[in-house]
């Protein structure tokens, strides 16, 4: 490991460094927690590709006279760079200059010390950060009390579960004879639909772009987990980054992920949250039960409302079954009239209790409950798909500090990998190829017959099969429709009539923070999905007859709370940079808290997916452009969520608060439509069962599908779809084999 | 391709063959249908324990060598095993129950092993919470643990380091010549030759050889285990056993308890994979309850079990079967330990041919009659209250 900036350039480093995150009295700075030790070796290795940019603003400080400025002379030049005014600052695109070095600043006082930064674990030690620990106990998560435990680096965790192994896997080499099905993507849909084919005696075929995987490689370790933060880790979503306008008539540009989306086996079911929960009852058929109550004037302009194509009921065995593969810890809810529900009072009717108990609740949550509860709502725990008991061959949860966006270090946690594949590769009828990154869905006279996929040496290939499912992601299942074209296809797969891409929606996420000062709420315990929740303001649970937008929006509060990123979580008072910066965070790092705004996000006629024919991934063709701003109905619901949040916040005592902006952007994880469901080909891409109206043997499903985005995380819906869809390609397959005897 | 041996199977005891042959300079191969300890293999499932009392005759040599080893173990491959080294507690709770210990103290004494004879007082001083009613030990000071699966990981790694071919994830067939074995044919069409091909398949054994018309008699039984939630560090330094209890239990570096035996699992029917019984977990937990009494108040965050190959005779075989064959397998309840001194001594035997202390597990040396065998095999997984 070697220092990749001169010894002239490296004095200029620290002094930045040391400018930004400055030593304080009695305790350290950046350069001694190591931090510029950190990146400067990073410049060497993962973050070679950087090295210009530090090069080039190293050189603008020099010129700027950085070295020989004084302190405030110093500061001041540190103002100009973060401003963006400092002159020769390179321009990187999407962010500055500043933005970068100060997430490196950061990762280098709060990383694990196996990557060379944290020097002793000072930068842990200093804010109160306990680093790689499971097992936290109950008591430890009580609002008020300081975790005692001393810090621990992720060399010290012992390896006492007993886990899968990698899945095996064959690396891309050419067409595999025989298949029954075709699966594009080895993600959590791939995954499930693959169980039920082979349970179903189907012989499969999955091509997964990225390689294999236990999903357990990065648990516990903040920065590899987020590195795509800065465009490292995932292996192929990064070079397809969408481009992002509000508008049709606006210029569109790269946009920034507001979370990782995961290339590699397994896809996001390793980094996903884990809340399993149901869509209301309603939620299917969001269009006419809001006209039948409020009448067609109250549906905003310019919306694209429609109802599913299906029921409750017709989803509801799929949602038992996909809970069954998850293994769902909650408590069933219900009215609570009758006093026995401690779950959600809305939640749609179910024939069995969850799998197991709930995970139990955290200090913080029981905090956010009693208050709500004081203004007259039904808190309840989230339903997750995290294990409280041991079950399957896997760990319980061990409430440690590292869950969404993390595979989980004990299996606790479901993934693809340690749910259904086992049991699908058993079966000997599952072939997952990795390495095979499918570029266009190939047709013969119209039907759907395979899929052609490159290998990373540039090899090219067809995989075929008799029936072909495409279940990647929201972006790639439109993109894969769009650049896959035939005679009967002009315009791409399944857009004979111009549906594909419409109604795109995602998740924002425009969050009240509140700051409890003096008070350790020690939210780094537990897993996020822990949470305590307010559906009451959810849907139509409430009446709308006075308000000036439909539907709404859920209230909860996660844990979570890890100190790369925590660092960059400041109110609109307090830089980026200083002894401010320090101050506010060494002294509120675990004082902070987060009162987390799930709206929902109505379809609509703005909002759609396409080819940006200006950016291109790295094989030269078009990235996505995304299409999205949220409409009046969501300008005007935010803030109303946003009011009642900080009206719970204050409740729990919380000594200030501070708003996320009601636009957080796309590429939220909950990204759905693109290739809606419907029964009429007018107005949907597929049927109910994700087969693609103008395309026969092809089956799309995933986040792609949705019609509408409730105030739900979609995950559980998605698997529940893909199950129904399972079911129906084996049934046509069924269907062919008799028409081929007949 | 080619090599001088192949090993097939790269759990602790065929790792620790494939790392010694290959660091005296042979061209090896150690191949396995998955991986180094992986599910539900052995090696993937063992409690790790490193017990050098209470073992036979024959096994008490290798024993001492390994114990030896182990120390220095980790520094060799250059790997943390998690290794640690509290020695090992095996309690007596009733009178009746103190002959057992004073016969154990005596056979291994005679061994040569360092083995004391500890009172009620003295196990409290090691061993704080363990129940009052441990009236008298067996203590062997230089015991403890590690984690298999980490040794098995580090003895491939290092064996890799040292030239060997790793072959990993794909299911192999023993080839033929006549009588002579001469290598394997992979899943995909592919073979590998050598001159020695060395089985140490755990519970995959049998299936291997059936085409040769071999038979040992050994049997796949899976064995359960369970895990704690996490309790306060350094409670119980020692592994512990009792000599009226089907038990065997450790506190992990974490914290936490694991608690092993031979309590059957049941087969999944999902090729050699078996699942923990809650019917045995019940029974594995009071039992460890009942020596550390904490753990009433703990709770299970984790149960797995893995398949085994027991002998009938509860030694392993090694040596030389079939020519171009050498078989190392059916170590259940006691492979973990001697693992170092097993790969120490077949990579001699195979280079110098009749390695004394490796005789007495000779392949050959049993010929139970039919009905014995099927009744070893037939012997039921559920225990009856």
């Amino acid at each position: 490991m070697t220092d990749m900036l001169t010894p002239t350039e490296r004095l200029l480093l620290d002094a930045l460094f040391d400018r930004i995150f400055p030593p304080g009295d009695g305790t350290p700075g950046a350069v001694e927690i190591g931090a510029a030790d950190y990146v400067a070796t990073a410049l060497g290795g993962p973050y070679a590709a950087h090295l210009p940019l530090y090069r080039e603003t190293l050189a603008a400080l020099a010129a700027a006279g950085f070295a020989e400025a004084d302190g405030p002379g110093q500061i001041r030049l540190v103002a100009a760079l973060e401003a963006d005014t400092l002159p020769g600052l390179p321009r990187p695109a999407g962010h500055s200059a500043f933005d970068l070095i100060w997430r490196h600043l950061r990762e280098g006082l709060f990383c694990d010390p196996a990557h060379g930064g944290n020097r002793g674990m000072a930068g842990w030690t200093l804010i109160g950060f306990p680093g790689a620990q499971n097992g936290f106990e109950e008591i430890e998560q009580t609002v008020g009390r300081k975790v005692a435990r001393a810090p621990q680096p992720m060399a010290a965790l012992s390896q006492d579960a007993r886990l899968d192994a990698v899945p095996q896997t064959r690396p891309a080499a050419g067409p595999i004879a025989g298949a029954d099905v075709v699966i594009v993507g080895g993600g959590f849909v791939g995954s499930f639909m693959a169980l039920k084919l082979v349970r179903a005696g189907k012989r499969v075929v999955m091509l997964e772009a990225g390689s294999s995987r236990t999903g357990r490689e990065h648990a516990m370790d903040e920065l590899s987990a987020t590195a795509f933060r800065n465009l490292g880790g995932t292996e192929k979503f990064n070079a397809e980054v969408p481009t992002w306008r509000l508008n049709p008539g606006s210029p569109a540009r790269p946009a920034s992920m507001s979370q990782g989306l995961e290339t590699r086996l397994g896809g996001n079911s390793v980094a996903w949250g884990a809340v399993a929960m149901r869509f209301y009852e309603d939620d299917f058929e969001i269009h006419s039960k809001t006209v039948a109550k409020y009448g067609e004037d109250r549906l905003p302009e310019g919306h694209a409302l429609a109802d599913w194509p299906m029921s409750y009921r017709d989803l509801e065995p799929f949602y038992d079954e996909a809970e069954a593969l998850l293994g769902v810890s909650g408590h069933a809810g219900g009215p609570r009239e009758d006093g026995r529900s401690r779950g959600n009072p809305f939640e749609a009717p179910r024939k069995t209790p969850y799998e197991m108990p709930a995970l139990r609740r955290s200090g913080l949550g029981a905090r956010f409950a009693e208050a709500a509860e004081g203004l007259g709502y039904h808190p309840f725990a989230l339903p997750a798909a995290i294990l409280t008991a041991p079950w399957k061959g896997r760990h319980a949860c061990t409430y440690c500090s590292f869950c969404s966006r993390f595979g989980c270090h004990v299996d606790a946690k479901a993934s693809a990998q340690n749910t259904v594949l086992p049991e699908a590769l058993a079966s000997g009828l599952l072939t997952i190829v990795t390495g095979a990154r499918v570029t266009e869905i190939v047709t013969e006279a119209g039907r759907a017959t395979g899929a052609r996929y490159r290998t990373k040496d540039g090899a090219e290939h067809v995989q075929t099969g008799r029936q072909v499912i495409v279940a990647t992601y929201a972006f790639e299942n439109t993109r894969l429709l769009l650049l896959s074209r035939d005679a009967d296809h002009p315009d791409g797969l399944g857009n004979n009539q111009g549906q594909v891409g419409r109604y795109y929606m995602t998740r924002q996420q425009p969050s009240v923070y509140a700051v409890f000062e003096g008070e350790p709420v020690n939210r780094f315990i537990g897993p996020t999905a822990q949470a305590q929740a307010i559906a009451d303001l959810s849907c139509d649970h409430f009446d709308h007859a006075d308000k000036d937008f439909i539907r709404g929006g859920r209230i909860a509060v996660f844990n979570q709370y890890l100190p790369i990123e925590a660092s960059g979580v400041l109110p609109p008072d307090v830089p980026r940079w200083g002894a401010a910066w320090r101050d506010f965070f060494v002294t509120n790092y675990n004082s902070i808290s987060m009162l987390f705004l799930d709206p929902e996000i109505l379809p609509s006629q703005n909002n759609r997916l396409d080819l940006d024919d200006s950016a291109t991934d790295d094989l030269g063709r078009p990235v996505v452009r995304i299409t999205f701003d949220i409409g009046g109905n969501e300008e005007r619901m935010i803030p109303w969520l946003q009011d009642r949040a900080e009206e719970i916040a204050r409740k729990m005592g919380a000594t200030r608060t501070w708003r996320r902006p009601a636009l957080t952007g796309p590429i939220s994880t909950h990204d759905t439509g693109g290739t809606r469901m419907g029964h009429d080909p007018a107005t949907s891409v597929t049927d109910g069962f994700g087969r693609v109206h103008d395309t026969p043997g092809l089956t799309v499903v995933g986040g792609s599908s949705f019609v509408s985005l409730p105030p739900v995380n979609p995950a559980l819906t998605i698997l529940a779809l893909s199950l129904r869809a399972a079911e129906a390609v084996v049934a046509d397959l069924a269907a062919a084999a008799t028409e081929e005897l007949a | 391709m080619s090599a001088d041996v192949i090993v097939i199977g790269a759990g602790v005891t065929g790792g620790a063959i494939a790392w010694h042959l290959a660091r005296d300079g042979a061209r090896v191969a150690l191949i396995d249908a998955a991986g180094p300890a992986c599910r539900p293999s052995a090696s993937w499932a063992s409690a790790g324990g490193l017990r050098s009392q209470g073992r036979h005759a024959a096994d008490q040599p290798l024993t001492l060598m390994a114990a030896a080893r182990w120390p220095v173990l980790g520094a060799e491959l250059g790997a943390d095993l998690e290794e640690s080294f509290g020695g090992h507690l095996h309690l007596a709770e009733t009178g009746e129950e103190c002959a057992a210990i004073e016969a154990r103290i005596a056979a291994d004494r005679a061994g040569g092993l360092a083995i004391e004879r500890l009172e009620a007082a003295q196990i409290r001083e090691i061993a704080p919470e363990i129940t009052p009613r441990a009236l008298l030990g067996a203590y062997t000071p230089g015991d403890g643990q590690a984690h298999p699966g980490r040794v098995a990981r580090a003895f491939a790694e290092a064996a890799e380091q040292d030239g060997a071919q790793l072959r990993f994830g794909q299911p192999a067939t023993l080839l033929r010549d006549g009588d002579r074995v001469t290598g394997v044919a992979f899943a995909d069409g592919t073979t590998l030759r050598a001159a020695t091909t060395v089985v140490a398949a755990g519970a995959w054994t049998q299936a291997l050889l059936a085409p040769l018309g071999l038979d040992l008699p050994i049997r796949a039984r899976g064995l359960q285990m369970l895990l704690s939630d996490l309790a306060p560090r350094d409670l119980l330094a020692p592994t512990v056993t009792a000599v009226g209890r089907n038990l065997s239990l450790k506190q992990l570096r974490s914290g936490a308890f694991m608690m092993g035996g031979r309590w059957f699992a049941r087969p999944t029917g999902r090729g050699q994979e078996t699942a923990p019984l809650d019917a045995h977990a019940a029974k594995q937990w009071a039992g460890a309850a009942a020596i550390l009494p904490r753990l009433a108040r703990h709770r299970l965050v984790h149960q797995w079990a893995g398949t085994e190959a027991q002998s009938i005779d509860g030694d392993p075989f090694i040596g030389r079967s079939r020519p171009g064959l050498y078989l190392a397998c059916g170590f259940s309840n006691h492979g973990f330990q001697i693992c170092p001194a097993v790969g120490a001594l077949v990579a001699r035997d195979l280079r110098d041919g009749a390695e004394p202390l490796l005789a007495p597990f000779a392949p050959g040396r049993l010929a139970p009659d039919a009905a014995q065998l099927a009744a070893f095999r037939a012997e039921p997984i559920l225990e009856v209250a």
